[in-house]
Order: structure tokens, then sequence, then C-alpha cells
């Protein structure tokens, strides 16, 4: 996809640009606000990724200037002010996700590709399915290759995201935002645990196995490489 | 010294009034006493005559009491006198509207050496002269007496509250004093320093309390520098651990040959290092944020027991992993005051601890209870346990009591508990599960 980037820091940009080219993604590079906002008008990009203080102008302003326009190009903030209502402020000008810095790749990553995916807009659906895997929202049931599998309320929850988000990595970090509402990382790796619960349900006795540990990401629910 | 004017003034108030009531009111009747009787001897005269009145005046003389009236009939002022109590008129007393006091020195049995006489006298159509008196010398000596004790008690008024006041002003010089040479002392570097205050409680005064109040601002000044000191040090001592571990790695990957697998472990080595370090700060960076109070405005209403469930969900499979069992006992409708995020936080540390201190096979206890007006979330497992010396201490920052550290985490997950607990007022109680541990928070209820 085609992404811009607005960030000040050129050791920062440098790096990101270069990881997300490496990624497969086209990365123009814009180091101040209003000339960011700019581009932005008058060029097509299918996300962008804006830094919360910018010269000229502020990352928040740039984004509220965008969406006051009618457009609905989705924008990852990142910031280093990472307090949870800093989120909110950030959410509320109109980005549609938050990423505090430092952060890892992978993660800014995986939030970007789910970002887009989102937006390019599922039809509201009733049933989720990936290969054998069916789960219903409106009977709150799964099944795979047509048995019936019990999950509890949270499994079920962290299932329909991966599902919705089928094919693309999922971070912990997002898991907890998203099951959990928790914007923290608990000390331990408490997801994993859940992870391979929810395998050994919808994985087990089953060919092909669906849910993926990404190595140093997270997970991804798809049907093969 | 305002209020010494004050008290003079109103002194001077009180004892003129007192003065007029006690000595110009009896003075003013005898006066009025003695133009009475003037007047009735003059009646006497222009009724009876002049022979009537002599006698008249004899027949008073004679009958004169222990005396202390006296009378006088005379042809002039200057001559003897007809009729009276005395033999001669007095020298210096005329006659007018207004009674006079006269000094008079008699030989007469019943007055002795000198008395004070108040006179008033009037001139009879015949040109002879006419004065009633009355002895007054006990009056006047009572005048003096009360004049004596009322200047005299002016005087000691004014001197009284001229020393109490230099007393007070000394005393609030010395205090002030004291408080500054405090503060020079400890600008000077003798943090230790404190304004003297009374210890006995009848004593103490405004200036005590201001100087105790002083006093504890020191003491929390100075109990935070030391915190700012020993966090510094153990910033930088667990900063040091994994950046020289990094060194050391790196010296490594230096020296050997260059090949791409070992280099992507120590690469991943010292991003996990990194990682830590960030964790560390992070978790500082937000315990001082709580500290701080910069997130006050976020606290709204909320359902304890739901954000117990909520972390329960996340922990139950982990600590059934560990080999544990996991109970929760959740009384229901508990609601309190308070920032979901920190509490939810809050929770997970306390649940994180206690799985990762308790040993197979174990249990871990997550249950909320109300109690009076307040209500009570406490997380209880079956691991060591603190010793009771230690509780309060593991509430700092990096104090971790394995002194291998063979456990993971960055010391902070109590540090940031009783900060949370600070923030919503709520009392953080460490116990002994008899074995293991039990960490209570106690609320307010809304």
């Amino acid at each position: 996809m085609k992404v811009l980037l607005v960030e000040d820091d050129p050791v920062a940009s440098d790096y990101l640009a270069k990881a997300l080219r490496e990624s497969g993604h086209v990365v123009d590079v814009i180091e101040d606000g209003a000339r960011g906002l700019d581009r932005a008008l008058h060029e097509p990009y299918e996300a962008l990724i804006v830094d919360r203080m910018l010269p000229s102008l502020d990352g928040l302003s740039l984004i509220e200037s965008l969406r006051r326009q009618g457009r609905d190009t989705p924008v990852l903030i990142v910031s280093a002010l990472g307090e949870v209502d800093e989120r909110v402020r950030g959410l509320r000008a109109g980005g549609d996700d938050y990423l505090v810095k430092p952060y890892a790749f992978a993660e800014l990553l995986a939030r970007l590709e789910v970002m887009v995916h989102r937006r390019l807009g599922t039809p509201p659906e009733t049933r989720l399915c990936v290969a054998d895997l069916e789960l219903d929202l409106l009977k709150r049931t799964v099944r795979r290759a047509g048995q019936s599998i019990e999950l509890k309320p949270r499994e079920f929850l962290i299932l329909e995201y991966l599902m919705r988000h089928a094919g693309q990595v999922v971070t912990r970090t997002m898991l907890l935002e998203s099951v959990w509402d928790y914007h923290f990382d608990p000390q331990t790796n408490v997801i994993d645990v859940h992870m391979s619960r929810l395998r050994q349900k919808i994985d087990r006795g089953f060919d092909p196995p669906l849910l993926r540990t990404v190595r140093g990401a997270g997970y991804a629910l798809r049907d093969s490489d | 010294m305002a209020s010494i004017a004050w008290v003079a003034g109103a002194s001077v108030l009180l004892i003129g009034a007192f003065y007029a009531w006690s000595i110009d009111r009896p003075r003013q009747q005898v006066d009025s006493e003695l133009g009475q009787e003037l007047r009735e001897l003059a009646s006497h005269y222009q009724t009876r005559g002049a022979q009537a009145l002599a006698s008249e005046v004899a027949r008073r003389v004679d009958q004169l009491p222990a005396g202390n009236s006296l009378y006088l009939y005379a042809e002039s002022q200057r001559t003897v006198v007809l009729e009276g109590s005395l033999e001669s008129w007095p020298a210096g007393f005329g006659e007018g509207d207004q009674a006079q006091t006269i000094p008079v020195r008699t030989a007469a049995p019943h007055f002795r050496i000198e008395r004070q006489i108040r006179m008033l006298a009037l001139t009879l159509d015949d040109g002879r002269h006419l004065a009633v008196g009355r002895d007054i010398t006990e009056h006047a000596r009572f005048e003096r007496m009360l004049e004596l004790a009322a200047v005299g008690s002016l005087a000691l008024v004014v001197l009284g509250a001229l020393a109490a006041g230099l007393g007070v002003s000394r005393n609030l010089l010395g205090r002030v004093e004291a408080m500054r040479d405090t503060i020079v002392g400890i600008l000077g570097g003798r943090r230790q320093e404190r304004v003297p205050v009374h210890s006995r409680e009848d004593a103490f005064d405004e200036f005590d309390e201001l100087a105790d109040q002083f006093n504890r601002l020191l003491d929390d000044n100075e109990r935070l520098l030391v915190r700012m000191r020993e966090v510094t040090d153990d910033v930088a001592h667990d900063l040091r651990s994994p950046l020289s571990r990094m060194r050391a790695r790196i010296e490594a990957a230096l020296v050997t040959r260059p090949g791409a697998d070992d280099q992507t472990e120590t690469l991943h080595a010292m991003l996990a290092e990194i990682d830590g370090m960030l964790d560390t700060f992070n978790a500082l960076v937000h315990i001082a944020q709580i500290e701080s109070r910069s997130v006050q405005e976020h606290m709204e209403i909320l359902d304890l027991d739901e954000q117990a469930a909520d972390a329960a969900e996340l922990y139950q499979p982990v600590a059934e992993e560990a080999g544990l069992a996991f109970h929760t006992e959740l009384a229901g409708g508990l609601r309190i005051r308070g920032n979901r995020h920190l509490l939810s936080q809050a929770l997970t540390n306390l649940l994180d601890n206690a799985i990762k201190y308790s040993d197979e096979p174990g249990e871990i206890i997550l249950e909320s209870r109300r109690v009076g007006e307040h209500v009570e979330i406490c997380v209880a497992d079956r691991g060591p346990g603190i010793p009771e010396a230690d509780r309060e201490r593991v509430l700092q920052r990096f104090v971790r009591l394995d002194a291998s550290r063979r456990t993971a985490g960055t010391g902070l997950g109590l540090s940031f508990v009783a900060a949370v607990a600070d923030l919503h007022e709520a009392t953080l109680r460490i116990e002994d599960n008899a074995p293991g541990l039990r960490v209570t928070l106690r609320f307010e209820s809304v």
C-alpha cells in the first residue's frame, strides 16, 4: 500500500520508511505538519502515519484539518505521550489508532494493516468463516468441520477478533486492548496462555492448524501460508 | 504596641467613670444639703427676725451631734462671730453661689487640729452674714485616697501593659528568630535542623502550631529528598546491569568471527535487554505521574467486582497453567470512585506477583467484600509471604526480596499498587495469609 509518513525525527523516519519498504509498502516521508497536510490532501494514500509533535502544525491539528476537509484516510498516530487520556485525545481528533513510542516495528506493521483493512469496510456480518472454522455472532457458537466447539466468553471474543482480522498479524497488545480494554502490558505473557488454550480447542484434532504464532510479533489466524 | 494603647485608654475611661461616681456625686449632694439648710435659716430670719435666727443658730450649734455641721452668724466677714461654731469668720471665705472648701483650724472640743469644711454663705437683709458648713475632712481624705488609687492603678495598668507588650514582642521576635535560624541552618546544609516546639500541652500556642507545620513540611521535604536519592541510586544500579551485559555481548560479538546466526542472536538478546530497560523507565514515569496526581480528573464511579472479574478472566488460565488453583469470591455490587485503567493494572500486578511467587501446588484467591462503609478487594496466595519487617519496604521502588532476582519484573509492581492506592485514598494492607501473602486494598464505598 501507499503510505505517507509525517515524522520530523530523520533517524526514526529513515528506519521506519526502510522497514516499511522491506515489507512491500510504498512510503513517502514529510518532515513537517503543514506540508504533510498539503501532501495528504493532494495525493491518494491508503494510510497515514503521523507523529504527534511536528514543526509548523502538530499531528492532531493535521488530522483534524484532514477530517474537516472530508478525507477519511486511516491515520495511525505515533507519540511519546503514553497516557490513556492522550490516546483518547488522539482518537477523538480523528486518528484510527495510537501507538506509543518506542514501539516494536512488528507492532506498528500489524496495527497499520489491521487499520487499513478495517477501513476498507467489511459488511456487517453475523457469521465469520476461516477455512472450516465458523463463528456465529448471533447464536454465540463456534463450529469447526461441523463439530461444535465450547468456548469461554473471553475465548469467544479473542477468536472473534482474530477472525475479523483473518490473515493479518494480531499482536498481544492489540488483543489486550480489544478484548480486555487494557492499555498496558502485564508483566508476564498472559496472552500466550490464552492463545494456547484457544489453539487446543480449535486446532487439536483438525487439519490444517489455523492459529499461527508469528515470531516476534504475535498471532495470525490463516488458512495457509 | 497598639494593644497597649487600647488597654491604657480603656483603663482611663473606666477609672474616670469610677472617679465621677465615687467623688463628684457625694460632693454635689453635700452642696445641695448646704443650700437647703441655708435657705431654711434665711426663711427663719424673715419670718421671726434676727433674734430668733441667732437663737436658732445657737440651738443648732448646741445640738450638734458628733459634729459634722457648722454654723456661723456674724456682723461682717471680718468681725467676731455673733453666734456659731467658730469664734471668727474663716479667712478667705466669701459669699457666692458656690460652696467652698475651707481649711479650718479649731480648738472646739470635737474639731481636732485642721478640718476641711465645705461652706456656703449668704448675706441677710440687715447686712449680717450667715454660713452653713459641713465637715468633709473624711470625705476629702477618702477623695485623696481614691485619687491616689486611681492614678496608681492607671500607672500600674499602663506599666503592666507595656511590660506585657514588651514581653510578648520579645517572645515573638525570639520565635521568629528561631525559625529564621533554622532556615538559615537548612540552607547552609544542616538539613536535620528543626524549629523548636514546646512539647508541653499547656504551653503549646499558635507559634508552636506554625513551627510544627513548618517542621512537618521540612520532614516531608527531607523524606522526598532521601527517596529521590535512593531512587536515583536504584535506577542507576538497575540500568547498569543490563548495560554491562549488553556491552559484554557486543564486545564478544566484535572479537568472534562474524557469523550471521551469532549476530542475530546477539541482536535479539540486546533487544530484549532494551525492552526490559524501557519497561523500567515507563513504570517509573507512570508511578511518578500517579504520585503527581496528573490523572485525577479521570476518576469515575465503577464496579469494583467487574474490574476484578476481568482481571480474573485474564489470570485464571495463567494460574492453572502454573499448577495453582484459582478461587474468585466476589461480593457483587461493590461500587467505588476510581480510575478504571489504573485499578485494572494494580489488580493485574497483584495477581501477577501472587502467581510469580507461588509454588505448585498452591492457590490464588481473589475476593471482594463490603466492610461497613468500605469495600475491600484482596489477592492472596500460598507462597513464601513477606516477613513483617519487610512489609513496609517492599512498597518502595525496586525492592525485590529475593536477592538473586531470579524472578522477572521491574521491582516496581507493588510501588505501582501503593501509588494507585494512594491516589484512590485507599489503604493498602500487606498481611500474613498463614502461609502466604495477603494484599488488601480498602476503598471508600460510594
